[in-house]
């Protein structure tokens, strides 16, 4: 009876046979999520952004008017802008400590009369803003002083004969508010909207 | 040898479910004592204030100048309907109200009293300052209105605990609101009542 003789140990793998790691084995995978994750950030964002600020729906793209001159957007020709505070306040009905500021925008549209909201005050420094006053301070509703864009035709059998006109509105900011201020006018339909810089 | 460690075995098994049990009550009660009611997920964000009392949220600034009661009400143009007076048991609140960001959509478009358990809105009859417009940082004046059931009024005084809560959007969902507690006891019903007129707010 002899002792029998332990087996030999295996030799060591080489590198190429050694088992792959998890990384390697699921390289393919990864490089799928690498890609798909941000695609599905960017597409349900854009989705999202585009729900609530598509479709020309609300004002998103500020295009500035130059100093004292006009821009053509969205089938008009806006501005150049007037403005000023007004200081013979004596027949309105004016609050304490508040300045009256009034802006007159010329529209000329190209053809077919444009849409467009009321003009907007802005605050440039905070962003803080007003719309149109006009009853309230005592001035009653003029045809001559509209403040949305109006659709008069020169031609009333032509709808591409739309005549000029001054959008005319006014303001009632509190007196230690300070300019400069914008004044935004929103075509309807479109994304875009016309900036004027205004310091009165 | 083996008996005793079988027995306890089965003593342990048997204790594993019922301490699991325990746990699992004991978990959901607790869950059950912290969870906040229904609806708190879309709950408004309630800035308290008193009458007499400054108070902001989000786009809004308001003074709750006066409360009054009466069982006539008339509004400054004497009511809409033909100079008719309205009959009635009526809370009037007084108060000056301003934006402070935006004019875009500013109305004081909710107005709401609970009293206990019921809560009733404003009225829309009459000029109240309902929905009117509010200037950014030029504060507007006028009243609003609740009509009341004739339980409320006990003798010559209204009754119970009330609570006034007023916002900007008509759906207060997950906004801001300026809430003013109401002391109802000390509030005497005149007989008459005139509602401020609306517009700026003077001195």
């Amino acid at each position: 009876m002899t002792i029998p003789q332990p087996p030999h140990p295996e030799p060591a793998p080489s590198a190429a046979e050694q088992p792959a790691g998890w990384w390697r084995t699921n390289r393919l995978p990864l490089l799928a999520l690498l890609v798909l994750i941000p695609v599905v950030g960017i597409g349900v964002g854009w989705n999202e952004w585009h729900y609530a600020y598509g479709y020309g729906a609300r004002k998103v793209n500020a295009v500035v008017a130059p100093d004292k001159g006009t821009l053509d957007l969205n089938g008009a020709t806006w501005g150049p802008v007037r403005s000023g505070e007004i200081v013979e306040v004596g027949d309105f009905d004016m609050p304490a400590d508040t300045r009256l500021l009034a802006a007159v925008i010329p529209v000329e549209p190209e053809a077919a009369a444009v849409a467009c909201a009321a003009p907007v005050l802005v605050q440039q420094s905070t962003g803080r803003e007003w719309t149109p006053m006009r009853s309230e301070i005592g001035i009653p509703f003029d045809d001559d002083e509209p403040s949305t864009c109006i659709s008069d035709l020169a031609d009333e059998d032509d709808p591409n004969s739309a005549v000029p006109y001054s959008l005319v509105v006014a303001f009632v900011v509190p007196e230690d508010v300070e300019g400069p201020f914008w004044v935004e006018v929103d075509p309807i339909g479109d994304d875009r909207f016309v900036r004027f810089s205004i310091d009165p | 040898m083996s008996a005793p460690i079988a027995a306890e075995r089965r003593w342990t098994a048997k204790l594993a479910p019922w301490s699991l049990t325990v746990a699992l009550l004991a978990g959901a009660w607790a869950l059950n004592t912290v969870a906040l009611p229904d609806g708190s997920s879309e709950a408004s964000f309630a800035t308290r204030t008193t009458i007499g009392e400054p108070a902001a949220t989000r786009n809004l600034e308001l003074t709750v100048t006066d409360v009054r009661a009466a069982r006539t009400l008339t509004d400054p143009q004497g009511w809409s309907a033909g100079g008719e007076k309205a009959q009635g048991t009526w809370l009037v609140v007084d108060l000056d109200a301003a934006a402070t960001q935006s004019q875009y959509a500013a109305t004081l478009g909710f107005a709401e009293l609970t009293i206990g358990e019921r809560t009733f809105g404003a009225t829309e009859r009459g000029e109240t300052f309902f929905r009117q417009r509010l200037v950014t940082g030029v504060p507007r004046s006028g009243s609003l209105a609740f009509e009341l059931p004739d339980d409320v009024i006990k003798g010559t005084a209204l009754q119970g605990t009330a609570t006034l809560r007023l916002s900007i959007p008509s759906d207060v969902r997950y906004d801001g609101i300026i809430e003013i507690p109401i002391p109802m006891e000390e509030l005497p019903v005149e007989e008459s009542i005139v509602l401020a007129e609306t517009g700026w707010t003077r001195g």
